[in-house]
């Protein structure tokens, strides 16, 4: 444990600092997923709440989930971008010619990705309290909520990481934020699914991961603590979190492959 | 204007329309956000129009309204971002020693934005009468619309190009997109002014853009509202913005 801990401990370190070294990914990071929060309550608050059968008399809350759906799909531009640059300057090539596992090292390299999700969740709730958004699981579902988007961002941090170990650049990766956040667009992000009219939408909006990984953290805001949306997410992050996970870490083993 | 100009002018057109065309980069956000951006509207959030207060005929012709806007905004960034690529490269100085005059550059560029805004307004109609639009105003009115579309993406163009004469540099591209795309989402997307949360209604209410997507949307409707408003809205910007096009291309020359 000890040597795990000497291990991870400087990477974690770098990761961190290097991901609050660039102000404006920083900024990014809050500043974006605050105006598509903005812009979705403002525009459906008044009008959603009146549906017949919409959980909630607060948009501002349920709206917040987005939110943290978010966290995740930046963490992959973020956890990806500095592997990718890492991959480009070769320090993960000399990495993996370490005694460093490859599991370790990707942990570390997810730290600060992470460290980032907590706070932008923090941020996240303190505007959605600002605008009348409540979380009814309590000061406990708060926490939790708030974990959830870290645990988004382990998630889509992790397929950023493995995009950058196969495709060798962080620019490369950069390409997959605009995927996710069109999958975003395309999930249950504005009304909650059986009250979505389109069936056609309907459809792709349940075989959207990205519904799921929303709805997780949404569900202890509006209803409180109800297992099965906590356990789809659970589930649904863990099936993409493992593959991704197995995928960087035989890459990561590639890579210490003299050829 | 001489036949020289007019062919030079089309030259320019043909080469900016053609270079975004074929160039992934340019093409593709081109096409497929106002895509995206209808679908999920469409799809995810057409039960508001089981909404009482909804008072619009049909809630897919609502959102085209919309996406049409956006995509004639952002047409015209796209070709101020083509421009700012011509500097990179050294083409468009060489492309300044060649024009005799200013304006007939400028007119270039703005009819290939204009090019571009009507192949994409074309797919975008097929789209949403594939999606079960229908059409209730008058082949006037929906010129009308079509016009105004025409018109944003002009002045968007000359914003965009503007910008682009005077950073010539593609890194301007997000600082380019942001002041158009703000005003297009602080403005009645998903449902009608009286909708909106108190906020976004006060935002809305001093926003250039609601004018133009109220006036869109009524001509689309055959009820048309604020549609002298909204024409000196963008006739005045597009105004604007072509003197503040043309003294970014006169810096260029100076320079």
């Amino acid at each position: 444990m000890k040597g795990f801990a000497a291990q991870i401990g400087p990477l974690a370190q770098r990761s961190i600092v290097r991901t609050f070294r660039r102000p404006p990914l920083v900024a990014a990071g809050f500043v974006f997923p605050l105006i598509l929060y903005g812009f979705t309550y403002g525009g459906l608050g008044k009008a959603a709440t009146k549906l017949p059968g919409f959980p909630t008399s607060s948009y501002a809350t349920f709206a917040l989930g987005l939110t943290f759906a978010y966290a995740g799909i930046y963490a992959t531009t973020l956890a990806g971008g500095q592997i990718g640059d890492d991959v480009q300057t070769g320090f993960i090539k000399r990495l993996a010619l370490t005694r460093l596992g490859s599991i370790t090292l990707l942990l570390g390299q997810l730290t600060g990705v992470v460290f980032f999700a907590f706070l932008q969740g923090a941020v996240f709730l303190a505007v959605g309290f600002a605008l009348g958004a409540h979380v009814a699981a309590g000061v406990g579902g708060a926490f939790v909520v708030v974990a959830f988007g870290a645990f988004n961002a382990i998630t889509l941090g992790t397929v950023g990481i493995m995009a950058a170990l196969r495709v060798g650049s962080g620019q490369a990766v950069a390409g997959l934020f605009p995927v996710f956040m069109a999958s975003m667009f395309l999930s249950s992000m504005n009304l909650p699914r059986d009250l979505i009219r389109a069936g056609w939408f309907r459809t792709i909006a349940t075989y959207n991961p990205l519904s799921y990984l929303m709805e997780a953290p949404r569900s202890l805001l509006v209803t409180g603590w109800s297992p099965e949306p906590l356990l789809l997410g659970l589930l649904v992050g863990a099936s993409i979190f493992i593959p991704a996970l197995l995928s960087t870490a035989a890459s990561l083993r590639a890579l210490s492959v003299r050829k | 204007m001489t036949s020289s100009d007019l062919s030079i002018m089309i030259g320019v057109a043909r080469r900016q329309a053609i270079r975004t065309f074929t160039t992934p980069q340019l093409v593709i956000p081109l096409v497929l956000f106002p895509l995206l951006l209808f679908t999920a509207f469409v799809g995810s959030a057409s039960a508001i129009a089981k909404n009482p207060n909804f008072d619009y005929y049909d809630y897919t012709a609502f959102e085209f309204v919309y996406v049409l806007m956006q995509s004639a905004a952002s047409a015209g960034v796209a070709t101020g971002i083509a421009v700012a690529q011509d500097f990179e490269s050294g083409f468009a100085r060489r492309m300044l020693v060649a024009t005799p005059r200013r304006s007939v550059l400028l007119g270039g560029i703005v009819l290939a934005g204009i090019i571009q805004q009507l192949w994409l307004a074309a797919v975008l109609l097929v789209v949403a009468l594939a999606a079960g639009m229908s059409i209730h105003g008058s082949a006037i009115e929906v010129i009308g619309m079509f016009g105004l579309a025409l018109l944003f993406n002009i002045a968007g163009t000359l914003y965009a190009s503007g910008v682009a004469f005077r950073a010539q540099t593609t890194q301007v591209g997000p600082a380019l997109q942001l002041p158009i795309l703000l005003p297009l989402f602080f403005a009645p997307v998903y449902a009608p002014r009286k909708l909106l949360t108190h906020w976004l209604h006060e935002v809305a209410n001093w926003n250039p853009v609601t004018p133009l997507l109220e006036a869109g949307r009524g001509l689309l409707a055959g009820a048309p509202v604020s549609v002298a408003i909204a024409f000196g809205i963008v006739g005045g910007a597009g105004v604007l913005l072509a003197v503040f096009a043309f003294t970014g291309l006169r810096r260029v020359e100076r320079a």
